[in-house]
């Protein structure tokens, strides 16, 4: 999927980390498992068996050959990859955060050895003695001081800078010790930290490359497993895997990992049927029958952290009665999507996003899903609401990025059943370039209802995602302001309980739901991990793809 | 002289052409700034006056000529390297490709005209077909086919990539689908122009009365039938060849070639307007230079065009 609408979340969750940061210390393996499990909101696909992992590496390998299916990356700046795609891919592998995001949803910890909150706006970080850059310098509590306030800093344009937006300052308050004072207390703050919101820099190196940090010509200086050993750019990244790296249970097996940045899905499914390839992230939907069926590897399906939804851009149109906008939800032929065109590597969705996010009180999360309106198409129910209502005089506007054959077809059967129910959906092709306008653009979005989009998060938690959606925010495109919604959301985000939040955070879903506010999700995409024979280990989880030190868990079968 | 100055100014027409072309384009280099992310009106207006965006065309037109003649084409805005750093590194593996291409379609291309011409009959009608449907075949069908059979059932090839850092002959390996893949339909072209144009000139009354005087065959094709014949063909051969270029754009988005290409297309779509400009220039300017290079070696072969008034009928070439 082409247009990867990022939504950039608010902070607000604490947990309470020091402690969970115990849970599951160090223990990849022990830890892994959890995520496919579920079959809510997300779980079982028609299509494909999921799992949650792949079976553990057993044996060193000198290169692999990995492909980004997103291109390549625009950059390896910490403060810059945040397009879910092609850059935190490989970043992930280069730079530790502060905590760490593991396989199965839970957090460990990483620079950080412990977090203390001893009010709800402070944040005490203690970090981790013996730690080296890949030059082989030691890190400092400078070193996570400069890398945070490089995040704060406004001339820096970081990407990340709204889950800082509650920050007050940070400071070194010891010699392995950084402090984070809030202005407001803020609960997702600390989850941030296990994305490269909290990822560590040298302040050396950082200060010294200035402008060209994270470029092709200014490299990056980080801690991770693996370094950056080349990058040229247009042709390949190459990571090189360290033996001095902290963490001895994520010691590489894999020596070298080449990143090649093939995008055409036709190049990529002959790249990995013929072992030019070894493994994607991404592998092409196009291609999964000749895949699935493939002698040189295996493709591995769990549940995705990507949702597929229509991002709502106007009520001022045809949008404007709740009762199309509940029509036209009714009128999805859902299993269609997600069984037909999709070829079942996805599964109907409900709510705007489904398990993957569900880190904490998984049952409360559960049982709101099931109470949502169902994913299902209900013709009859669809046409009742557009008679009560009066079909709208002006027809429903849908953009989609005409390059996205996919999209193309979705939204050609989204016009389809909505013609059943009684409404006229007008389709509105447009060049990636140009659809990308709409999420900024007040005026590139006149006469536009809504927009094909997919969308994902970072951590797993629900408010992260919506949080982004209250009416004050400028992803609010519609104006919309839902009392029912903003009300809990801001009430968990002070909320430390993780049973209370939720109930909170389940409250404005299903209010969100109920006016198709936001969004009208569609379905929830699987991660679809390949892997050549020769490559195991992985754990399948696109989050864990984003920002978990995937390729140290790779190695020969 | 004169040919010099009207190359001149078809390259500075084009050169406005290009620098205007992108900023009529739908979109805006913002969005390319922004990676999809919801800016505010602050954030807009910053990048607007960083990147000059508000500056008049006629002002940005001229600074940007005057790098441009210094080797200077700025700098990417989503990469943030010096535009020429990023050609320099690319424009080997188009090159590559585009003379390789250029060899492919001289080579067979002659060699099935000359022989479908020469030996007639049931050569001729299988070359003559096989041709026409080569010259119908676009190169990314043919790429698609042609990794199918000799890439993927067959594993002779490489399914992708430009063999960067595997040597000369490593590259030329990796570059032989892809180069046959953008020849192919122009291969077709030119063996069918090869083939008229030999026929042609086997029939005409001096190359009878050559042979009638006894000279050997092979001489009387060499110096008479195949010299005249190259004319028309070497004219087909600039046209086809220009167009070359810029058909490396399709076939190296196929093969995922790192290319100037595959760079026009990704700074297309990100609308980085720097790298667009600068490679269209540069594709422009081959074309043109190409199509130039025709016009000079045609006089060669033909003396007779050189002249100011060529005769209508003229002498056999020597």
């Amino acid at each position: 999927m082409n247009l990867q609408l990022r939504e950039g979340a608010k902070p607000g969750r604490r947990r309470a980390i020091g402690v969970l940061a115990l849970t599951c210390a160090l223990a990849l393996s022990g830890c892994s498992g959890g995520s496919g499990t579920s079959n809510k909101g997300g779980g079982t696909g028609s299509g494909s068996e999921l799992t949650a992992t792949t079976p553990a590496a057993q044996g060193a390998l000198d290169s692999i050959t990995w492909n980004l299916g997103g291109g390549e990356p625009s950059s390896l700046d910490y403060s810059y990859t945040w397009d879910t795609g092609p850059g935190n891919t490989v970043l992930a592998n280069l730079c530790d955060n502060l905590l760490r995001q593991n396989p199965d949803s839970t957090y460990s910890p990483a620079l950080a050895t412990a977090v203390t909150t001893p009010d709800d706006k402070t944040y005490v970080y203690d970090l981790r003695e013996g730690v080296t850059f890949s030059d082989g310098a030691a890190m400092t509590a400078e070193d996570v001081a400069f890398s945070l306030q490089r995040q704060l800093n406004p001339d820096t344009g970081s990407y990340w800078s709204v889950w800082f937006q509650n920050v007050d300052k940070v400071t070194v308050t010891g010699p392995m010790q950084v402090t984070v004072k809030m202005k407001a207390p803020d609960v997702l703050f600390g989850d941030l930290m296990a994305t490269p919101a909290g990822a560590v820099v040298e302040k050396k190196y950082v200060e010294a490359k200035g402008k060209d940090y994270g470029t092709a010509a200014g490299g990056v200086m980080c801690t991770g497993p693996y370094e950056l050993t080349k990058w040229s750019t247009g042709a390949g990244i190459t990571i090189t895997a360290r033996d001095d790296y902290w963490d001895k249970t994520l010691q590489p097996k894999v020596k070298t990992v080449n990143f090649t940045f093939v995008r055409d899905p036709a190049t990529v499914t002959n790249g990995l049927l013929t072992g030019s390839i070894d493994g994607t992230w991404n592998t092409p939907v196009s291609g999964l029958s000749k895949l699935k069926g493939s002698a040189t590897g295996h493709v591995y399906a769990n549940t995705g952290s990507t949702s597929t939804l229509l991002s709502m851009l106007s009520f001022d149109g045809a949008l404007k009665d709740v009762r199309i906008r509940q029509a036209l939800q009714k009128s999805v032929d859902y299993d269609g999507i997600a069984g037909g065109l999709l070829q079942g590597t996805a599964v109907p969705a409900a709510a705007p996003i489904g398990s993957a996010y569900w880190g904490y009180a998984k049952d409360t999360y559960a049982a709101a899903y099931d109470a949502l309106p169902p994913a299902k198409q209900d013709l009859a129910g669809a046409q009742a609401l557009v008679k009560e209502a009066g079909a709208p005089s002006q027809p429903i506007v849908l953009a989609f990025d005409s390059g996205d054959a996919i999209a193309a077809s979705v939204v050609a059967s989204i016009q389809d059943s909505a013609k059943k129910a009684g409404l006229t959906v007008e389709l509105k092709p447009m060049p990636f370039a140009t659809l990308i306008t709409l999420f900024y653009d007040p005026s590139a979005r006149k006469g536009i209802d809504m927009t094909y989009s997919t969308s994902s998060g970072d951590v797993p938690e629900p408010l992260e995602v919506y949080g982004q959606f209250v009416s004050s925010s400028p992803l609010n495109y519609t104006g919309f302001v839902n009392p029912d919604f903003d009300g809990p959301l801001a009430q968990a985000r002070a909320t430390a309980d993780p049973e209370q939040r939720a109930a909170l955070v389940a409250q404005a879903q299903a209010s969100s739901v109920g006016m198709v506010q936001s969004f009208l999700p569609l379905v929830y995409n699987q991660t679809l991990l390949y892997l050549n024979k020769r490559v195991t280990g992985a754990p399948v989880n696109s989050l864990s793809a984003l920002y978990y030190p995937w390729a140290a868990t790779l190695g020969a079968p | 002289m004169w040919r010099a100055g009207r190359l001149l100014a078809i390259l500075l027409f084009a050169s406005m052409l290009v620098f205007g072309a992108v900023y009529v384009a739908p979109g805006s280099p913002i969005s390319a700034l922004s990676g999809g992310r919801t800016l505010t009106p602050e954030q807009v207006q910053q990048l607007t006056e960083q990147y000059r965006l508000n500056d008049p065309l006629w002002t940005r037109y001229w600074d940007w000529l005057s790098g441009v003649l210094t080797g200077d084409f700025g700098h990417s805005l989503v990469s943030r390297e010096r535009v020429s750093t990023l050609i320099t590194d690319r424009v080997g593996t188009t090159a590559l490709l585009v003379v390789y291409a250029t060899v492919l379609i001289v080579v067979i291309g002659l060699a099935l005209g000359a022989l479908a011409a020469l030996r007639g009959g049931a050569v001729d009608t299988t070359i003559v077909m096989g041709t026409g449907a080569m010259a119908a075949v676009p190169s990314f069908v043919a790429a698609t086919v042609l990794v199918a059979v000799f890439a993927v059932k067959f594993g002779w090839f490489p399914v992708f990539g430009d063999g960067a850092g595997t040597g000369l002959a490593g590259r030329i390996w990796h570059l032989t689908l892809p180069a046959t893949a953008l020849a192919l339909a122009a291969m077709g072209v030119v063996a069918r122009v090869t083939r008229t144009s030999v026929i042609a000139q086997r029939d005409l009354e001096f190359v009878q009365v050559a042979r009638s005087r006894g000279l050997p065959w092979g001489r009387v094709l060499r110096r008479h039938v195949f010299r005249n014949a190259l004319i028309p063909v070497t004219t087909a051969l600039g046209i086809t060849v220009a167009g070359l270029v810029a058909g490396s754009v399709v076939v190296e988005q196929a093969f995922a070639l790192n290319g100037l290409g595959t760079l026009l297309i990704q700074s297309v779509t990100a609308h980085d307007y720097a790298v667009v400009q600068a490679v269209t220039l540069i594709l422009v300017t081959a074309f043109v230079m190409l199509n130039a290079v025709a016009d000079v070696v045609n006089p060669l072969l033909d003396p007779r065009l050189q002249r100011r008034n060529p005769r209508p009928q003229g002498r056999p070439g020597r």
